[in-house]
Parts: C-alpha cells; structure tokens; sequence
C-alpha cells in the first residue's frame, strides 16, 4: 500500500482475535477528509469491532490506524476527540437533552460561554430546541437518535463514526434520517464511519462503502461499483439477492463459456481454463423469462411456481431442477405460468471462480 | 350507571381473593398490635396499678425532653446512620467488583453476600466475640505485633457492636448497590469516555449518579434494621451505650412502664418514617431522572 498524502484516516491491517475466534483478519481502509464511508455487512462481520478499534473502545492484536498520519492507537480513548453514535444511543438517563449534548463540553473544562454556543448551534442543527429540558426516557426513538448525534457533534469530533445507529427507528423514520444524516455529515465536512447490514443505508449515507464479512473487508468502492462489479461472490450475494447455478467452464466460438445443468450458457472473460469449476450468479433484476428456448438456456425449462407482487416488480420463483430461481420482471410486464425458459444478459450475470472467497 | 352495577359478575371480585392470605395474616398479627401500642402510648404509667386508661401526651414529653431517653434515641440514629455509611464505603467498591463478573465467579460471590444471612445471627455474635475480646483474635494480634501494650475494650462496647453490625447488616447494602450498578448500561461509560471524560470524571458526573437510587434503597434498609436490631446491642453492645430495641426491652419488662415502652415503640416506627420520607425527598431533588421513567 503506497502512502498517499490526501489520505485523513489510514486504517492499516487491523488484526484482532478473542481466543480461537478471529475477530478481524487484517483490514485496511482509507478515508479522505470530508469522506463518508459506509462498513456493510451482517451480523458478526466485525465491522462493530473494527468501529470500536477506531473510536479506542477496543485495541487491536496487530495493525495501525494513522489519523493525519499520527497514529491513534497510542490516544487514549477520552482524548482521541471521534464522536461516537451508539446502536441504542447511550444517552445519559440523569441529564437532560442540554445537558447531555454539554457533557462532552463540560468534562473538557470549556467556558460558559463556549458551552451554551456551542450547545445552541448542534441543538438548532438537528431541531432539538423544543426538547432541551427534557430527560431522554421522555423523548421518542427518533429524538433521542438526534440527540446522541448532536451530543457526539457538540465535541466538534475529527471523526464521527456510527454504529448501527439509526437501525432501531421504524422504517420510514430511518430512511428519513439517512438521508437528513447524510446531509448533515456533507454540510459540515465531517468524515464518517457509518456501520451497517442495512444495504440501501449503506448506499445512502457513503461515497463509498465497504463491503465486510467474516473480519475482512471483501471489496471497498463507490455503491455503483460495488453493486455492479463485485469481486466476490460474498459481495454479489449481500447486495441484492442473486441465484446461483455451479457451472464448469468449456471453450466456445469466441472464448470461454460457463455451462451448467439444464442448458444454461454464459459466455465470461474469466481467467481460468476449460473444466474449471466456476459458478454464474444471476441477480433477480437482471433475468427475464421467455417460453421459447434462448441463447443463455435451452435445454429443459423451469417451472414457475409462484409469482409475488413486491410493487415495483412481480417475482416469479421459477423451479429449475432442484435449484430456485428468482426472476423480477417489471410490474407491468407479463405474468408467466407454467414452463419458462430463463433469459440474460451475459453482461449482467456474474461467473466467479469457487475458491473466489 | 345503575346497568353497569347489575352487570358486574361475581367473579370481578376475583383478584382481591389473592390479597386475602396476607390481610389474614397482616391484620390479626401486625396491624391491630399496632393499633394497641399506639393506645397504650397514651395511657399512663402508675406503680401500683400499671397501665392505667386514659389520653395523654405524657410519656411522648418525657421521651423528647428528659435526656436519657432522648439520648438513646440519638445514639441509635448515630449509631444507625455511622453503620450505613461504612457499610455503603465497604459494599460499593464490592458492588462495582460483582459487576464486572460473570458466570460462575458471580454466583460464588452472590452465595459470599447471601451466605450470612442463612447463618444464624447468634452463632456469628458468639464469633465475634471470640474475635473481638480483651484475648480475642485482634487483640492478640495488636499485643503481639508490639501496637498496643494493654488490649483494647472492644467487646461489650460500641466499637465491637459497630464491628458485628456492619458485618451482620453488609449484605442488606451490597445488594440494593449492586441491582442499581448492573442496571447502569456499559455504553454509557463508553459514551462517557469518548466524549473526553476521564475515569473520575466518568465515576463522579454518571456512575455515581446513576447508582444514586440503589445507595438510597441501602441506606434507607441499613437505618431501619439498625434502629430495631436488639440482639447485636445486647450481646456486644454495653449498657453504658443504651440503644433503643433493648431499652423498649428493659423499659416494659424490668421497670414495667408499658406505657412509656409503647411511646418509644411508637416513636421508633415514627423515626424510620420519617428517614425513609425525608430521604426519598433527598433522592427526589438529588435525582428528578429517577422519575422520568
């Protein structure tokens, strides 16, 4: 990795194991001042601990995380000035919304009057002004959420990193929050961490995301990059649900061809040999269905045996063999019944090689 | 309103069925002696004939303004209040410490807290006057180690009662201390850190506070025990100390003034009122969070 001098956070090989278990296994990121990151993955991917490492909660068995090229793993935790925003908040119970949002003020001795500027300004910033004399067992989901991040913003952090921060508000409230959080963050050129598994926050709040799974970070990129050129089938499979069929490669008029079961065909570039084992990925939203034979399958044809209605599509669960397919034609397309042939871009579908993990 | 009435079926009487048992047993067995103290406060005390009938303020003026009486009430609350505070300095650090663990480690120390309750108190007054007497353990040790030259009067003192009743009422603090301690969330102090306190800081601006509760839940259950215990005055302590509960005691059986007994009776159950009130209008102004809940 080349030291690059516009890089504000440099996270390199961040290793840490609790016993046996191999929490993160290396990982490296780097984040340009301003930058918002998004850490996607599910549960358990050590993205919370790779945050917690960061913010000091947590030291890592090996690696650096260089803030303006000085490291932060000699910093302890109260000094490293990064404004954490917790899943369940952890807003004081015995301080009021003023009062919470001036701690961080407060125990670093700042004056009066720097403690109700500074106050004033997050609390208009994030539309508190209403609720500053009361406790947080008094306030909604939502308001303590803008509380906990006026309270990490009051620091003024050199980084604010949120950890699964807006996954306990209802559905419409967090995708309001994405976005007004997303703004905020931009506004006040603060760079940020946001942890999540929710993919379309991910999208949201990042330029770019970091896709994580199993303590490595499987792929960073820009949302379109990640989501259409995945390195991974890791990466394919958590950013929209893909169908999968093991297929071994042959060579074909013009180079390789992945084949598998039933007659499927997907001409690729892949590096790799006839007779490897690969596997061709089809995302829901890129497969049509056809009752005639097609290029991409000709041989014995799927059966539907479902077809939902999601709103903006029609899924149809298409039988094929012992696998399941699903195929998410537009909600105004035809609706199949009974054999189908499944019908692709080759562009669009993903060959990988097995050991591709 | 009158249909509503007609409409209500036997069985709505239901639950206060499940309250029966303990008013059966409350009010014969707790409640109406109750009742006959505070009468027999306002009777009267007479030589020959005993108590005597009649509504008088006069054993209440005699236990407020003559100083013997009054001074044992002082020395209980003293006493009852210096209990409280050592064991609440001895439990919270402890409290703090039971926190931190889990699994088995926990459960040995919960048995260590509870451990002493199951075991009798008179077995563990005879211990600590094995350990506390002019030969006992400690006194052995001073003379030994060249501290003192004479043992030290522990026993049949207050010091040796101060000694068995923090030991005896320990438990009753570390437990209130440590629920209060396991409720407070960890992510708070997390919170507390990364905003840029120090650990004193963070103990003495969120812990501290968020433990407030559970220190006055201990402290109001030590004060009480404290002012009612009589086997730790009478074993350990000295007459030239009197505490209240064995001077009830003396008061009825050895000088036979039932009367001014039940007064002191009455104004020990007034006493622990009013700390249990006034204390909880302390936590009250101390903690108005406490209540947002």
């Amino acid at each position: 990795m080349t030291a690059d001098l516009a890089d504000y956070l440099r996270i390199e090989g961040i290793s840490k194991r609790y016993g046996e278990v191999v929490a993160l296994g290396g990982c490296s990121l780097s984040l340009k001042k301003g930058e918002l990151v998004s850490l996607l993955g599910p549960s358990g991917s050590g993205k919370s601990t790779l945050l917690s490492m960061i913010g000091g909660l947590d030291t890592p068995d090996d690696g650096e995380i260089l803030l303006e090229s000085r490291s932060l793993l000699d910093v302890p935790v109260n000094r490293r000035q990064i404004g954490i925003v917790f899943q369940n908040y952890a807003l004081f119970p015995h301080m009021t919304v003023r009062e919470n949002v001036a701690y961080g003020l407060k125990v670093r001795r700042e004056s009066r009057q720097v403690i109700a500027e500074r106050c004033e300004e997050v609390l208009s910033l994030l539309k508190l002004q209403p609720f500053v004399d009361r406790y947080p067992a008094e306030l909604s989901g939502g308001q303590q959420q803008r509380v906990a991040v006026a309270r990490a913003l009051a620091i003024r952090p050199v980084l604010m990193l949120l950890d699964e921060a807006l996954s306990a508000l209802d559905k419409n409230l967090r995708e309001e929050m994405q976005i007004e959080l997303s703004l905020l963050m931009r506004n006040a050129g603060i760079t940020g961490i946001l942890v999540t598994h929710d993919q379309r926050e991910a999208f949201t709040f990042g330029d770019r995301i970091a896709v994580m799974n199993n303590g490595l970070i499987h792929q960073v990129g820009t949302p379109e990059e990640v989501y259409r050129k995945p390195k991974t089938s890791f990466v394919l499979d958590f950013l929209g649900s893909a169908s999968s069929f093991p297929a071994r490669l042959e060579s074909g008029e013009a180079g390789l061809v992945a084949v598998a079961p039933d007659g499927i065909r997907c001409p690729t570039k892949i590096a790799g040999k006839p007779g490897d084992p690969v596997t061709i990925y089809l995302r829901s939203d890129s497969i049509t269905l056809t009752t005639e034979p097609t290029r991409t399958h000709s041989e014995t044809p799927g059966q539907v045996a479902l077809v939902t209605f999601l709103g903006s599509a029609r899924r149809h669960v298409v039988n094929l063999g012992e696998r399941q397919v699903l195929a998410d034609l537009p909600q105004n397309a035809m609706q199949y019944s009974g054999a189908v042939y499944l019908e692709f871009d080759p562009e669009h579908a993903y060959v990988l090689k097995d050991d591709a993990r | 309103m009158s249909a509503a009435v007609a409409r209500r079926k036997p069985r709505d009487f239901y639950p206060y069925l499940l309250v029966l048992p303990v008013l059966l047993v409350v009010v014969p067995f707790f409640l109406l002696p109750l009742g006959v103290l505070l009468r027999n406060s306002l009777y009267r005390d007479d030589p020959r004939l005993l108590l005597v009938p009649d509504t008088t303020l006069v054993n209440y003026v005699k236990l407020l303004s003559d100083s013997y009486y009054s001074g044992i009430f002082l020395n209980s609350l003293g006493i009852a209040f210096l209990i409280a505070l050592i064991t609440l300095f001895i439990a919270y650090p402890l409290a703090w410490y039971m926190v931190q663990q889990k699994g088995r480690k926990l459960t040995i120390l919960l048995w260590c807290v509870y451990l002493p309750l199951i075991v009798s108190v008179i077995s563990r007054v005879y211990g600590w006057m094995v350990i506390t007497a002019d030969s006992g353990l400690i006194n052995s040790l001073l003379i030994w180690s060249g501290l003192t030259e004479e043992p030290i009067r522990m026993l049949f003192d207050p010091i040796g009662m101060t000694i068995g009743m923090v030991h005896r009422y320990l438990p009753l603090m570390i437990l209130p201390l440590y629920s209060a301690l396991n409720r407070l969330d960890r992510q708070v102090l997390s919170a507390s850190s990364t905003l840029g306190a120090t650990g004193s800081q963070s103990f003495f601006r969120v812990i501290l506070p968020l433990s407030l509760p559970g220190v006055f839940v201990g402290v109001q259950l030590t004060v009480a025990v404290v002012l009612s215990d009589y086997v730790l005055p009478l074993l350990l302590g000295s007459s030239r100390f009197p505490m209240v509960a064995p001077a009830i005691h003396d008061e009825a059986l050895s000088m036979l003034r039932w009367a001014s007994a039940a007064a002191m009776a009455v104004l020990t159950i007034v006493a622990v009122a009013l700390v249990i009130v006034a204390s909880n209008l302390l936590l009250r102004w101390l903690a108005p969070w406490s209540r947002a809940k």
